[in-house]
């Protein structure tokens, strides 16, 4: 799965956490466009995000997670080992 | 966004720079710097501080650590402790979570939180990391009322009828008065035999020991030491000129550790930490059957330092204020919840831990 068939679904998810159904995800969307990410939401996109795929982030690639490039950078890794 | 680590041994020259001097914002303040650098539990490599800054150098958020050892199968072992957990809430995405998951790296995921507030306690349940266990053996006596200073902070709704919550307070607390004066005149005419000390000495070092056994973090002379000496909060006048989130200055702050004596014997041993009338029961060890004449001096300094709330986690001396007569206005049952990292349960569950352990004792 390349990043364009995962942002989608990672749209979905950002929504839901950040309760904006009008939010729209680029992979050059950064935390200053999506307000309210705190730690708690968070934790929350990320378990979210780990049920959702089926994958479990080890604490490398959660240091890096700060941006949706680097989730969907660390995503798309696990979910190719995960094959 | 850039992660600063900051070690022990590179505290003092961190807090000594002239880009913290400079800054308006602060992750630690010089007295906790001193303190932490004289740990004696800690090694010079240990990591203390991580701290999160934009690229402007702003600090954006940072996660205080404080190494201590834990006794597994009778030997020591390293973990850390949170010390504080602060992000800047004007800001989306501060790095708080990225400092939370570096320092489970960085300390082998041995990360102990002593009192978790609401927030940290969602953000370790989702994780699924850390167990948590909660405390129900704690107890809250007020000996003076204080309504004017509590419920406002609690209910913003309070602070409009401020001028009556101060007058019921001045009522209860004029009536209570002559309660507290028997109980004190009771209390100092029983020939009661205790020391009130400046440091732990060898004769409490001794006694500590033999009750120190079943504990998970068996203090000893040293450490206790080091906490009574190297206070995280000041009293001085010198106001703080930059910002900082936690608590760093206040009128009234001192430890008070006590020994107390039976028939010429040491039977028990108590630090009490004070804090602007507020006092807390840090540590505390004692011989069978000797909870009441414990009480009885720790009631005695409870009303010699004018104190107004007391806390205490401990089952025998909670037990016994419960079910007993008492000096206190009311009492209430306290909780409080501490994690650590799944897989120690059998370790946290069957040793005991001291309301002080973790920053509890400097806070």
């Amino acid at each position: 799965m390349n990043n364009n068939q995962l942002l989608p679904q990672l749209q979905e998810i950002f929504r839901s956490i950040f309760e904006n159904p009008l939010l729209e995800l680029t992979s050059t969307t950064s935390a200053k466009d999506i307000p309210n990410w705190d730690s708690m939401n968070h934790v929350s996109l990320i378990s979210e995000i780990e049920f959702q795929f089926e994958v479990e982030f080890d604490l490398d690639d959660l240091i890096g997670m700060n941006n949706v490039a680097s989730i969907l950078q660390s995503l798309s890794t696990k979910l190719k080992n995960k094959i | 966004m850039e992660i600063e680590i900051i070690k022990v041994n590179d505290l003092v020259s961190f807090v000594e720079s002239e880009s913290y001097k400079n800054s308006s914002r602060i992750a630690i303040t010089r007295l906790r710097a001193m303190s932490q650098s004289l740990n004696p539990r800690a090694s010079a490599e240990d990591v203390v501080l991580l701290v999160a800054k934009d690229e402007n150098n702003r600090i954006l958020s940072y996660f205080g650590l404080l190494p201590d050892l834990i006794w597994i199968d009778n030997q020591p072992q390293k973990m850390w402790w949170s010390s504080c957990w602060w992000g800047d809430e004007t800001v989306s995405n501060n790095g708080s979570m990225q400092l939370f998951y570096m320092a489970c790296k960085l300390t082998n995921s041995n990360l102990y939180f002593p009192e978790l507030t609401p927030e940290t306690r969602f953000v370790l349940e989702r994780i699924k990391k850390f167990s948590i266990k909660k405390f129900d053996n704690g107890v809250r006596g007020y000996l003076k009322l204080n309504l004017v200073g509590i419920l406002p902070t609690r209910r913003s709704e309070f602070s409009k009828i401020k001028p009556l919550l101060s007058i019921l307070d001045s009522i209860v607390n004029a009536l209570h008065q002559p309660i507290l004066s028997v109980w004190k005149n009771r209390l100092a005419t029983q020939n009661i035999n205790y020391k009130v000390l400046n440091q732990i000495d060898d004769e409490t070092a001794q006694f500590i020991s033999k009750h120190n056994e079943n504990e998970l973090f068996r203090r000893n002379k040293q450490e206790l030491n080091w906490i009574i000496d190297n206070p995280w909060i000041s009293t001085n006048d010198l106001q703080l000129n930059q910002d900082y989130a936690f608590t760093h200055h206040v009128k009234q702050y001192k430890n008070i550790p006590v020994k107390i004596y039976k028939n010429n014997q040491l039977i028990a041993f108590f630090l009490l930490l004070i804090h602007n009338g507020k006092a807390i029961l840090t540590y505390c060890y004692l011989n069978q059957n000797t909870v009441s004449d414990l009480i009885n001096v720790l009631y005695l300094q409870l009303l010699d330092n004018n104190i107004h709330t007391f806390t205490a986690f401990h089952t025998e001396i909670t037990e016994h204020i419960l079910k007993s007569k008492n000096p206190f206005i009311f009492t209430r049952k306290q909780i409080k919840f501490v994690s650590f990292p799944k897989g120690r349960e059998d370790e946290v569950f069957l040793h005991r831990i001291q309301h002080g352990d973790g920053d509890c004792a400097f806070v």
